[in-house]
């Protein structure tokens, strides 16, 4: 009787702490959640383009490309000037070659076939920083109508992974007596009607690509047998200045978005994000460019494309780009289908409106290097496959 | 002056204050949290009547005019585990807490005639935790949201005897606390994504001032009255984020503690019965706080049986108490809209004696639920065992006891 309190004690602490003997649980799901409103959201989602315009500045100079361009292709037609400067005046030409390094071609299918280049001698003075297929041929008789040399051109290419590989490719073309004089004039510094040497092309449906002077290997240049005194021997005079020519005579079809390296093709977009609230976080975000390959002209090197943002509203007449902004670039290879593009850093200050959203400019990077062109697909095109961002984000709860 | 006990006592007492730690319920999501009614250590086995209780070893803390009665200086201290088994049409679960319910300490100024008591306890309290995983593509995460805090207050109560029979009190009171809300992501597979976390948390303070009075009609038969105006805590926001950089900011609005008033009676029966009985509304309708519609009101009856040893020197075993209680209490709440939300608790207690002259362990267990299926989203099936101990001594004793 005397221990019945004791027992009773011991009871009801058995009972109450034996009650809550398992682990806690939290209540799973938000179905029981009585304010929504303290729940936030995991989302993702696809945004397309408010605005979207491609548009083309003024052609880019070629002359301090890495590349020399002959041919004709996909509606354009390339010529190449080289000019040398610095033909030593102390030696006897008795013979000449030029000789130029292939980088690639663009041409479609595996067909061969080949055109036949000529040279010619340069009437009008010319510089490369700003020469272009318009001014030069203006007012005619910018070249000798006859050749100094030809050659067959034919559609291989050549691989430059290492720079003394064997499988660089060699254009050689002898010149005549005519051509011979030409560089024994260049030699006499006391002459200032060196304007150098034309590259054409007849009967082209392919381009040949070659390294020009502004490379550390393999420029243009003209192989000279010589006699020193009574020494015969072999000297190489590498070109001093070039460039290529480029002209348009069939305008790419309307639609896509275009991005290319000479004839100014740039893209603006912007996309609307107001479906993404302020609050969020941006995880991940992922500009998609679906490329026409049947409209892009993209070497094995690729093509790399310049993302930069835009400092105000696109016009025409005033694309103002916001040099301290976000910048990234990104490579089209040759058999790339879908561009990606990272944009989280960009997407995350629009969406808290840090940085306001004039939307972006995608232009090339390497401006008058060569003829590489990207096609993309437009709301015109088929608005499926249309630039788009692939967001992927976190929203705080809103209590408003 | 302090003697060994009375440090164990405090020690116990600071110890379990500092451990605190909160279980869950589904209900404490709306307004301030679920709101706690303690009385004093020997209610709760009472079903949580008391407040015309005026035991001599009784501390009471919703009653300050019981104080007068108390002829020595006491520490009171509670503690509560509780255990709930939460059940939906959807899912069950388990969620338990430990806690005290209040502390407090009781000097005589003038023995059973002025009294004046300091304490701490908690007004109310909010802890839930949802979580559910989902994934984004091929990336998991686990979403949680989260609320915890409540409403606590410290208290110095003045209880005076002006008259034999006539009990008076009134407590100033002082409110604390914090309510926070925390939502946060965790994604499991994919380390460039960032783990976010929004936490709002609202601090507030106020004060308040509750009067109590007792009325001995007979030498068995006490009736009582408490009453507490309304109170307005004021509310101050902080913010915490981790990788978000807006916050959809919302004015802070105040929160309100509504009035509150009881009446209890207690009726002794050849000095070994006790019943007593307890009527206590929270005008929880004239709030604005979220999801209350009505106000809360609590019907409180216990029975109590001993040799009647409550005085100071009376027999260990006199003065063991059992004790049978059941509350019934409309929580003020809707959920869902039309359907009210009651709680039902049976409960048994014991008051043994501990060795000293003035001390007294109250143990109770309790039962009940909150909420039904047939009404309501959720029940909640609730088991609390309580501990309290008081301990008194003679400081600043002038005579001996009536």
């Amino acid at each position: 009787m005397k221990r019945l309190p004791q027992i009773a004690i011991v009871a009801m602490a058995l009972a109450g702490l034996l009650a809550g003997c398992k682990q806690d649980d939290a209540i799973d799901g938000f179905d029981l959640l009585s304010n929504p409103a303290d729940r936030g959201s995991v989302d993702s989602t696809t945004i397309w383009t408010a605005f979207e315009q491609t548009f083309e500045d003024s052609v880019r100079k070629t002359g301090s490309g890495s590349f020399l361009e002959l041919g004709a292709f996909d509606g354009l037609e390339t010529q190449i000037l080289l000019r040398f400067d610095s033909v030593p005046d102390t030696v006897q030409v008795l013979a000449a070659k030029l000789l130029l390094n292939t980088n690639t071609i663009y041409a479609t299918g595996d067909a061969k076939s080949s055109f036949r280049a000529t040279v010619h001698k340069v009437n009008i003075p010319w510089t490369e920083g700003s020469v272009a297929y318009d001014e030069f041929h203006t007012g005619g008789n910018s070249f000798d109508a006859s050749a100094i040399s030809s050659a067959e051109i034919f559609s291989s290419a050549a691989d430059l992974s290492t720079s003394d590989s064997l499988f660089i490719e060699t254009l050689k073309l002898d010149l005549s007596p005519a051509g011979l004089e030409l560089v024994r004039n260049w030699a006499d510094s006391t002459r200032s009607d060196n304007h150098g040497i034309l590259i054409d092309f007849e009967g082209s449906n392919f381009i040949k690509e070659f390294l020009s002077q502004n490379g550390s290997i393999n420029q243009p240049r003209l192989e000279l047998d010589v006699m020193r005194g009574t020494v015969r021997d072999t000297i190489l005079s590498v070109a001093d200045a070039d460039a290529f020519l480029v002209n348009r005579v069939v305008e790419p079809a309307g639609g896509p978005l275009f991005v290319d390296n000479v004839f100014g093709h740039q893209t603006a977009l912007r996309f609307d994000l107001s479906d993404i609230p302020r609050e969020s976080t941006i995880n991940n975000a992922v500009l998609k460019l679906n490329i026409l390959s049947s409209q892009s002209n993209v070497k094995n090197s690729g093509f790399t494309v310049w993302v930069t943002t835009l400092a105000d509203s696109f016009t025409t007449e005033n694309v103002r780009v916001d040099s301290s902004g976000f910048t990234t670039t990104a490579t089209v290879g040759k058999q790339t289908t879908v561009l990606e593009i990272p944009l989280l850093a960009l997407l995350q200050v629009w969406v808290t409106e840090s940085v306001q959203n004039h939307g972006i400019l995608l232009r090339t990077i390497s401006p008058g290097s060569d003829i590489t062109r990207v096609a993309m697909q437009s709301n015109a095109t088929d608005p499926l496959l249309a630039p788009r961002v692939e967001v992927e984000f976190s929203s705080a709860p809103n209590s408003n | 002056m302090w003697s060994s006990r009375l440090k164990l006592l405090l020690s116990v007492t600071l110890v379990l204050v500092s451990v605190h730690a909160q279980g869950q319920s589904f209900y404490s999501q709306r307004g301030l949290g679920l709101v706690r009614q303690f009385v004093s250590g020997q209610s709760i086995g009472l079903g949580g009547a008391g407040l015309a209780l005026s035991d001599k070893i009784t501390v009471n803390y919703l009653n300050p005019a019981a104080l007068a009665n108390l002829p020595v200086s006491f520490v009171s201290g509670n503690f509560r585990h509780a255990a709930t088994s939460l059940e939906s049409q959807a899912q069950d679960a388990v969620i338990s807490s430990t806690n005290v319910s209040g502390v407090q300490f009781h000097l005589p100024l003038q023995r059973e005639r002025i009294s004046l008591g300091v304490g701490l306890m908690p007004y109310s309290e909010v802890e839930y935790n949802f979580e559910s995983d989902g994934a984004v593509g091929a990336t998991r995460f686990t979403e949680t949201v989260e609320g915890d805090g409540g409403v606590n207050n410290v208290f110095v109560s003045l209880a005076v005897r002006p008259f034999n029979r006539l009990y008076l009190g009134a407590s100033g009171l002082f409110y604390f606390g914090s309510l926070r809300n925390k939502w946060t992501v965790i994604f499991q597979n994919e380390p460039t994504f960032l783990n976010t976390r929004q936490e709002v948390r609202r601090h507030f303070t106020a004060a308040g001032v509750r009067f109590g009075a007792q009325f001995e009609v007979t030498p068995g038969w006490r009736l009582a009255a408490v009453f507490s105006p309304a109170v307005n805590l004021d509310v101050n926001k902080t913010v915490t984020l981790v990788n978000v950089d807006e916050f959809a900011d919302f004015p802070d609005s105040d929160l309100e503690i509504p009035a509150a008033y009881g009446f209890g009676t207690a009726v002794f029966v050849r000095k070994k019965l006790l019943f007593a009985a307890d009527y206590y509304v929270e005008q929880w309708g004239n709030s604005v706080a979220d999801g209350y519609t009505s106000d809360s009101r609590r019907i409180s009856l216990g029975v109590e049986y001993s040799a009647r040893g409550n005085r100071l020197n009376s027999s260990f075993l006199s003065k063991t108490a059992w004790r049978l209680g059941f509350m019934h209490r409309e929580l003020g709440l809707e959920d869902p809209v039309g359907e009210k939300v009651t709680e039902t608790f049976g409960s048994f207690g014991l008051g043994v004696p501990i060795k000293w002259t003035a001390a007294r362990l109250d143990f109770a267990l309790e039962a009940g639920r909150r909420g039904s299926l047939s009404s309501n989203i959720v029940k909640e099936s609730v088991v609390r065992f309580s501990v309290t101990a008081t301990v008194g001594e003679r400081w600043f004793f002038r005579g001996g006891p009536r």
